[in-house]
C-alpha cells in the first residue's frame, strides 16, 4: 500500500508540474495524464504487471507536447521529470510484486530499496549530464545527428533483442 | 533454470528509444534527459543479471506420522549468490504449515541456509513433497529464474487410531489359538458345559459336584481359545464428501481402527478394495500384516468405473471360509448391495457397517429438491430393510459418533439373530 501510494506520489508529482507548465497544452496533456492516472489506478488494484510502463509513458507523453508547445529555452527540471517517471512504474513494479504475499527478509527488503534509490541517482545525474552537456557549446551538424541516431538504433536494437529473449 | 524477463524492461528500452528518436527529430533535449533513466535501467539491469547457482536439498524428520502430528521439513540452500530467491514448499491439502511459505531470503556466495517449515498432518495419506519450487530474482526484479530444484521426500500420514472398546464377535472361529472363546468344545481354559463320563476322559475333569449328585461320573467341558478371521470389506466404488471429510475418509479410519484392535487380538485380518480398481490382502496376523493394511488403506482412492463388479471376481483365499465380513459401505453405487448379499447368501459371517453419507449432502432449499432429499433416504430405508430380512446386521454410523456405537449395534443384532444355514 505504501508502495503504490509513493508510486502515485511520483505521478502525480510529474503530473502537476507538467500541468502547471501547460498553458494552452492544458486539455491534452490533462486528458493523456488523467488517462496515464486511471491505468496506474487499475494496474494498481488489479495487480497487472504487463501495464507498469504505460502510465509513465503517457505522462512522457504529455509532458513532450508541453515542450513542444512551449518552445521556450531548456527546462532544468527535466532530469527530476525523468527520475519522477522511473520511480513511478519502479515503485508500482514493486508493489505488484509485494501481493504475492512472499514473506520477505528485511535484507531483501533493503536490498531493494538500495538498488531502486541508487538506479534513481545515477538516472539522475545522467538525465542531469544530458541536460548539461545540451547547454555547452559542442557545436551542431550532420555528425551529431547520426551519432544521435545512431544511439538511438542501437537502443532500439536493443530493445528488440530484449523482447526476443523474454 | 528457466529464466524470465520482466515485461518491464523492454517496454522501458522502447521507452528510452521513443525519447531518444524524439529528443532527435523535436530537437528537445528534455526529451533525451526522459529517456536516460529508462536506457540506463535498461542498460544496467542485464550487466549486473547473473544466472544463480543454487543447491537445493529437502529432508523430513521422519517419513512416518500420525494424524494431527507435526512433521519438521527442512530446506538447506546454497548459492554461489543470489540477491533475492524466493523459496516455495508446494504443500498437499493434507499438510498445512503455520511458518512462511513461501519466503524471500538473501544469500551472500558460498552462504548456506536452513529453512525449517514445521508440518502439521491434517489429513492421513501417502504424500510427496517437494522438490521445492525456487525463484531467484536481481534486486529490482527485471530478471527471474525458476526451477524446482532438490529430491523429493516421501512422507506416510496413519489415520489415528479410535479405540474401540468392544469387537464384532465372530460367529465361528479358526483353528488357531488366540483370544476368541470358541462356541465348539474342546481343550481351552473356559467352562461350556458338562457331560457323562466317557473312556479316556481325564480324571482332573471330573466335576464332582455333579457326579455326586447325578450318582455317576460326570465331566466338565471346555471352550477352546482360537483365532479367527476378518475381512475387512471397503466399499471404494463412489463417496460423499464435504469439506475435506468425507465417506471414503471415515471407512478408512475406521477400517485403520478394527484391523489395529483385531491385530491385537491375534486374529487374521484381511481387506478387500471393492470398487472401480479391485484389490485386497488376504488375512494374515501381526503387526507386519498391519502395516501393509494400513499403507494399502493410504492408497484408496475412489476409481471411478462402470464396469459390472461382483464378488466372484475375488480370489477365494482373500475371503477365506468361516470369516467374519465386516463391509464399511456407504451404500451408495447399486453395485455394492448385491455384492453383500452375495456374499451372505455364500454363507459368510456378514456385518454392513453404513458409513452414512447424509451429513456430506445438502438436502437443497427447493421443494422439488426437498422431496427428492426425502425419496432419497427412504430408498436407503428400503435398502437397509432388505439387508435386515436377509440376516445382515446393518447400522448406520454417522460422522462424530464414536466408531464404538455403531458396532455395539452390530453386536446387540446379533445377539438375538442367527444366521440360517442352507
Amino acid at each position: 500500500m505504501t508502495l503504490a501510494a509513493l508510486s502515485g506520489c511520483a505521478f502525480g508529482g510529474v503530473l502537476a508540474y507538467t500541468l502547471a507548465r501547460s498553458g494552452k497544452a492544458a486539455p491534452a496533456t490533462g486528458a493523456l495524464g488523467g488517462v496515464g492516472a486511471l491505468l496506474l489506478v487499475l494496474l494498481l488494484v488489479r495487480a497487472r504487471a504487463e501495464l507498469v510502463p504505460w502510465p509513465p509513458a503517457l505522462l512522457g507523453v504529455a509532458y513532450a507536447i508541453e515542450l513542444v508547445v512551449r518552445t521556450s529555452h531548456v527546462d532544468d527540471a527535466a532530469p527530476l521529470v525523468a527520475v519522477g517517471l522511473l520511480l513511478c512504474g519502479e515503485l508500482a513494479a514493486w508493489s505488484i510484486d509485494e501481493r504475492l504475499h512472499i514473506a520477505a527478509e528485511r535484507a531483501v527488503v533493503q536490498a531493494r530499496a538500495v538498488a531502486l534509490g541508487a538506479l534513481a541517482s545515477g538516472s539522475l545525474a545522467v538525465a542531469a549530464l544530458v541536460v548539461a552537456l545540451a547547454a555547452a557549446p559542442a557545436g551542431s551538424g550532420l555528425a551529431w545527428t547520426i551519432v544521435g541516431a545512431a544511439s538511438a538504433v542501437g537502443v532500439v536494437g536493443l530493445a528488440v533483442g530484449l523482447a526476443r529473449r523474454g | 533454470m528457466t529464466q524470465h524477463v520482466s515485461p518491464r524492461l523492454p517496454a522501458y528500452v522502447a521507452l528510452a528509444a521513443a525519447g531518444l528518436l524524439a529528443g532527435l527529430v523535436l530537437g528537445r533535449v528534455e526529451l533525451v534527459a526522459l529517456a536516460a533513466p529508462f536506457a540506463l535501467a535498461a542498460v544496467v539491469a542485464p550487466a549486473l543479471a547473473r544466472p544463480p547457482q543454487l543447491r537445493v536439498a529437502l529432508e523430513l524428520d521422519r517419513d512416518r506420522a500420525l494424524e494431527s502430528e507435526i512433521v519438521e521439513a527442512t530446506i538447506s540452500l546454497t548459492a554461489e549468490s543470489a540477491e533475492r530467491v524466493d523459496v516455495y514448499l508446494d504443500l498437499p491439502p493434507e499438510l498445512s504449515t503455520a511458518s512462511r511459505n513461501p519466503r524471500a531470503l538473501a544469500l551472500a556466495a558460498g552462504e548456506e541456509r536452513t529453512l525449517e517449515v514445521p508440518l502439521r498432518c491434517e489429513r492421513w495419506g501417502a504424500l510427496v513433497l517437494g522438490p521445492p519450487l525456487l525463484r531467484a530474482r536481481d534486486r529490482l526484479g527485471f530478471y527471474a529464474w525458476e526451477a524446482r530444484l532438490g529430491d523429493r521426500a516421501a512422507l506416510r500420514v496413519y489415520p489415528s487410531v479410535e479405540t474401540l472398546h468392544a469387537l464384532l464377535v465372530p460367529l465361528e472361529t479358526q483353528v488357531f489359538v488366540g483370544n476368541q472363546v470358541s462356541r465348539t468344545k474342546g481343550d481351552g481354559i473356559e467352562f461350556a458345559d458338562i457331560r457323562a463320563w466317557a473312556p479316556g476322559d481325564r480324571t482332573r475333569r471330573i466335576n464332582w459336584r455333579a457326579t455326586a449328585r447325578r450318582g455317576e461320573l460326570w465331566v466338565n467341558e471346555q471352550s477352546p481359545e482360537r483365532n479367527t478371521d476378518v475381512v475387512l470389506f471397503l466399499d471404494t466404488f463412489t463417496d460423499a464428501h464435504s469439506g475435506g471429510r468425507g465417506t471414503l475418509d471415515l471407512s478408512v479410519r475406521a477400517a485403520t481402527s478394527l484391523a489395529h484392535r483385531y491385530l491385537q487380538r491375534k486374529d487374521r485380518v484381511g481387506l478387500v478394495s471393492f470398487g472401480g480398481f479391485l484389490s485386497w490382502l488376504e488375512p494374515e496376523s501381526g503387526t507386519r500384516q498391519l502395516y501393509r493394511i494400513v499403507d494399502s488403506l493410504l492408497q484408496m482412492d475412489i476409481v471411478l468405473s462402470f464396469a459390472a463388479r461382483d464378488v466372484a471376481v475375488l480370489p477365494p483365499r482373500s475371503l477365506p471360509p468361516k470369516a467374519l465380513v465386516v463391509a464399511l459401505t456407504p451404500l451408495l453405487d447399486p453395485r455394492t448391495g448385491p455384492a453383500l448379499l452375495d456374499l451372505r447368501a455364500r454363507g459368510f459371517d456378514l456385518a454392513v457397517v453404513e458409513v452414512s453419507p447424509v451429513p456430506f449432502v445438502d438436502a437443497g432449499g427447493g421443494e422439488l429438491e426437498q422431496l427428492s432429499y426425502r425419496l432419497w433416504r427412504l430408498s436407503r430405508e428400503a435398502m437397509r430393510a432388505r439387508y435386515l430380512q436377509a440376516g445382515v446386521p446393518v447400522v448406520e454410523w454417522i460422522d462424530g459418533v464414536p466408531l464404538n456405537v455403531p458396532l455395539e449395534e452390530v453386536s446387540t443384532f446379533r445377539r438375538y439373530a442367527r444366521p440360517a444355514r442352507a
